[in-house]
């Protein structure tokens, strides 16, 4: 019995939340009948009766004793009223009014505890939270704080709650090292598993209006984070029911598990692979330098946006004809919804045909001003459209020979996406430390991907022999890659880039006479790149900013995921540079409808203009009735097919 | 109801041309590379394939040249479509066997007589 008793105690004490609460007020339960003993020791006899503190007010019953008693328990003073009353009356109100310190301590301390424990958990981010149309950020790397800066570019600027099981003392480190540019967000950061639904329903994931999925991890560099995302994905998918209607945005690190991510998401967000996203961009700046300046311009949501917007439309109106009325957006694309498989669609294409017949259910892609009303402009009456250079007469980006600069994980996509870009063979060197190990893994890893018009040839360079890379004759490569590398725990791979990059800048200075190739660079950090504003860099990708941009675009913006992967990927429709000279006579002003139209010729769409001498080099959405002074070397950007040669 | 086969792996290419061809009255079918194509035109016997030639697993090239070569779809008239064409791109594709060549981006009303060409054929 007494056996079974103390069992059910201990189970009770280990097991329940409530016992303290349970043990306090059976102690104060027990003091007090205890106390109420001292009716058997004089507690009503007449000497006791002349001391001030005991009360006869019903008779000395239960009443009267049971409130002597806890008077003694409640207030230790009560034990000085006392005073005259018999001696074994005195030993009970002294025993209760020490007990009544204690129990008194231990409510304190219980008080104590609570406010310290709700404290500690806020400090540990292990807090629920208790928000509505919130952004939640699942995971934490090098791209949160970027992501974070782009949230703040958007009108509304969101609540954000971030989930990571990264060290959270850490996390707060790098928020308040950045508190002075992110002061106007509101950021909540918790620490727990995103692959555990506990923790996601912690972050009131059900009430959140985005989800962004990130690699979890400070590197985000290994590719067991990808399993954590695909099981998280997995757990969202029982979430999508009729009223479940927010937006997530998955990041992939790896390509190779981007099939498994999809099948895990049932297909229904945009996953992102973000080596394959960079390698595209690196690659188009090799065909394009430049370009990621205006990746920059056209994706950042400072002065533009691109929007899905409905018009009023005619059934039959020509996309061109309304591409040249629109003033404060540049019409980009044609969206429109459809059923497929009982489920509805979005559909967008780019650039069409300036022939395209509007549909009145289409809905226009276009890139607009921010904070800027669109209005129709009256027609225009064109005067001097010059024919334009046919696309296919056009002197094309060649790249025959490139060479790559780096061991990081991500270079057999830069290689592949280079295969892919063309339609002959591509001679790759592969500078590195290991290279021969590392070419081997490369070509293994993507021996169902590369291409036969990729051959890749080791070549062994590392920091302790820097001046290896002499021997190699760079004026016979088309290109330099120089993509960070994050494989060497004791080199930062910015840190790396900018060795090589001055390494790059002596060998030019010393070999004048030869035609240097052009250095496209991958940055880890916007700083790496601050630092140099030297010609021998041509031109430069911050990832971790670039991908912040795409992914808090795709947060907001969904549709963009489209968007992003065929204007970056090998064939189909791209961003383009292109003379000016190609589409107008530039010894006089030129009229940007005349350009408009002459691009529409021969189907290109006009999304902007270089011009190096002006005060704005990248003008993206020009005013429609603009008139510009052109000079040689001056460019427009153009979305147009993509052409190989 | 014509009934067309677009053979494509751009799904923007894909979009467009089967959104302004349904609105043409043609009926659409669509298979993403020269594999899924043959088979398409196996099984659901379109009456005109519009292939695009760049395509991954098989080529149009390759997919024109053994639909060509297998008598139960033979018959079945193919328009090869490609990028900025140039001229030896085009005789590549009528070598394969295609029926008719054009550029994209489509100019629709020349790619509508050309089909029309071609059913009529």
């Amino acid at each position: 019995m007494f056996n079974r008793a103390k069992y059910l105690f201990f189970r009770f004490s280990t097991t329940k939340q409530i016992f303290p609460f349970v043990f306090l007020v059976s102690l104060v339960l027990l003091v007090i009948s205890i106390g109420m003993g001292a009716v058997f020791f004089g507690l009503y006899s007449d000497s006791a009766l002349e001391a001030e503190g005991i009360d006869l007010l019903y008779g000395g019953g239960l009443i009267d004793t049971f409130w002597w008693s806890m008077k003694h328990v409640l207030d230790p003073g009560a034990l000085s009223e006392n005073y005259g009353a018999p001696i074994p009356v005195l030993l009970f109100g002294l025993f209760n009014s020490l007990m009544g310190l204690v129990i008194t301590g231990a409510v304190i301390g219980f008080i104590v505890n609570s406010i310290q424990r709700t404290i500690d958990k806020a400090k540990s981010g292990s807090a629920a939270v208790v928000e509505n149309s919130h952004l939640i950020m699942l995971g934490w790397n090098n791209k949160s704080i970027p992501i974070l800066k782009q949230l703040l570019k958007f009108k509304e600027k969101p609540k954000v709650v971030i989930l990571t099981s990264v060290d959270i003392k850490l996390v707060r480190i790098e928020l308040k090292r950045e508190s002075r540019f992110l002061k106007s967000l509101s950021v909540l950061p918790l620490h727990g598993s995103i692959s555990l639904p506990g923790d996601l329903y912690r972050v009131a994931l059900k009430k959140a209006s985005h989800v962004l999925l990130l690699a979890d991890g400070i590197d985000s560099d290994n590719l067991l984070y990808d399993v954590t995302t695909i099981k998280t994905l997995m757990l969202l998918n029982p979430l999508k029911k009729p009223n479940f209607t927010v937006n997530i945005v998955a990041e992939i690190i790896n390509i190779e598990n981007l099939y498994i991510a999809n099948a895990a998401s049932k297909l229904n967000h945009p996953i992102i692979s973000s080596s394959d996203f960079i390698s595209k961009t690196l690659v188009q700046c090799a065909r394009y330098p430049g370009y990621a300046q205006i990746y920059s311009e056209l994706f950042s949501t400072e002065k533009n946006e691109i929007e899905i917007i409905s018009l009023p439309i005619e059934d039959g109106e020509l996309f061109g004809d309304l591409a040249r009325h629109i003033e404060n957006a540049t019409l980009i694309g044609v969206s429109w919804i459809e059923k497929k498989n009982g489920l509805d669609r979005r559909a967008t294409v780019l650039n069409p045909d300036p022939n395209y017949d509007l549909a009145s259910d289409d809905e226009l892609i276009v890139i607009r001003s921010s904070g800027k009303n669109l209005k129709r402009l009256p027609n225009f009456s064109s005067t001097k459209i010059r024919e334009s250079v046919h696309p296919s007469l056009f002197k094309t980006p060649s790249i025959r020979r490139a060479l790559i600069l780096s061991k990081s994980s991500s270079i057999g996509f830069t290689i592949k996406e280079l295969g892919q870009h063309s339609s002959e063979l591509i001679e790759i060197t592969l500078a590195c430390p290991e290279a021969a190990a590392t070419a081997s893994s490369i070509q293994d890893e993507l021996k169902s991907n590369i291409t036969g018009n990729v051959s890749l040839e080791p070549y062994e360079f590392n920091f302790k022999s820097i001046s290896s890379l002499e021997s190699l004759r760079l004026d016979s490569f088309d290109v330099i890659f120089i993509v960070a590398d994050e494989s060497d725990d004791k080199i930062d791979a910015d840190d790396g880039t900018i060795m090589i990059l001055l390494l790059l800048r002596e060998l030019k200075a010393r070999t004048k006479d030869i035609q240097f190739p052009p250095v496209i660079v991958e940055f880890l950090n916007n700083r790496s790149l601050d630092l140099w504003h030297d010609e021998i860099l041509t031109d430069a990708v911050v990832s971790t900013e670039f991908l912040s941009m795409l992914f808090a675009q795709l947060v907001k913006k969904p549709f963009m995921e489209k968007i992003f992967k065929e204007l970056l990927s090998a064939g189909g429709i791209e961003v383009s540079l292109r003379p000016v000279e190609n589409y107008a006579d530039i010894t006089e002003a030129v009229e940007f409808q005349n350009l408009i139209l002459s691009a529409q010729n021969i189907n290109e769409i006009i999304i902007g203009i270089t011009q190096e001498s002006s005060s704005t080099p990248i003008l993206i959405n020009p005013p429609k009735n603009g008139i510009y002074q052109f000079f040689h070397g001056d460019k427009l950007i153009v979305l147009a097919e993509q052409i190989y040669n | 109801m014509t009934k067309i086969l677009i053979v494509e792996d751009n799904e923007m290419n894909r979009d467009m041309l089967s959104r302004r061809l349904t609105r043409k009255g043609y009926e659409i079918e669509l298979a993403e590379d020269g594999e899924a194509g043959l088979s398409a035109m196996k099984s659901g016997n379109p009456d005109l394939v519009l292939m695009d030639m760049g395509l991954p697993v098989m080529d149009g090239w390759t997919a024109t040249a053994e639909a060509k070569r297998d008598p139960e779809i033979s018959n079945i008239p193919i328009i090869a479509l490609t990028a900025h064409a140039l001229e030896a791109d085009k005789q590549k594709a009528l070598d394969a066997g295609a029926d008719d060549f054009d550029t994209k981006p489509v100019n629709l009303p020349g790619l509508l007589e050309k089909i029309e060409a071609c059913i009529k054929k």
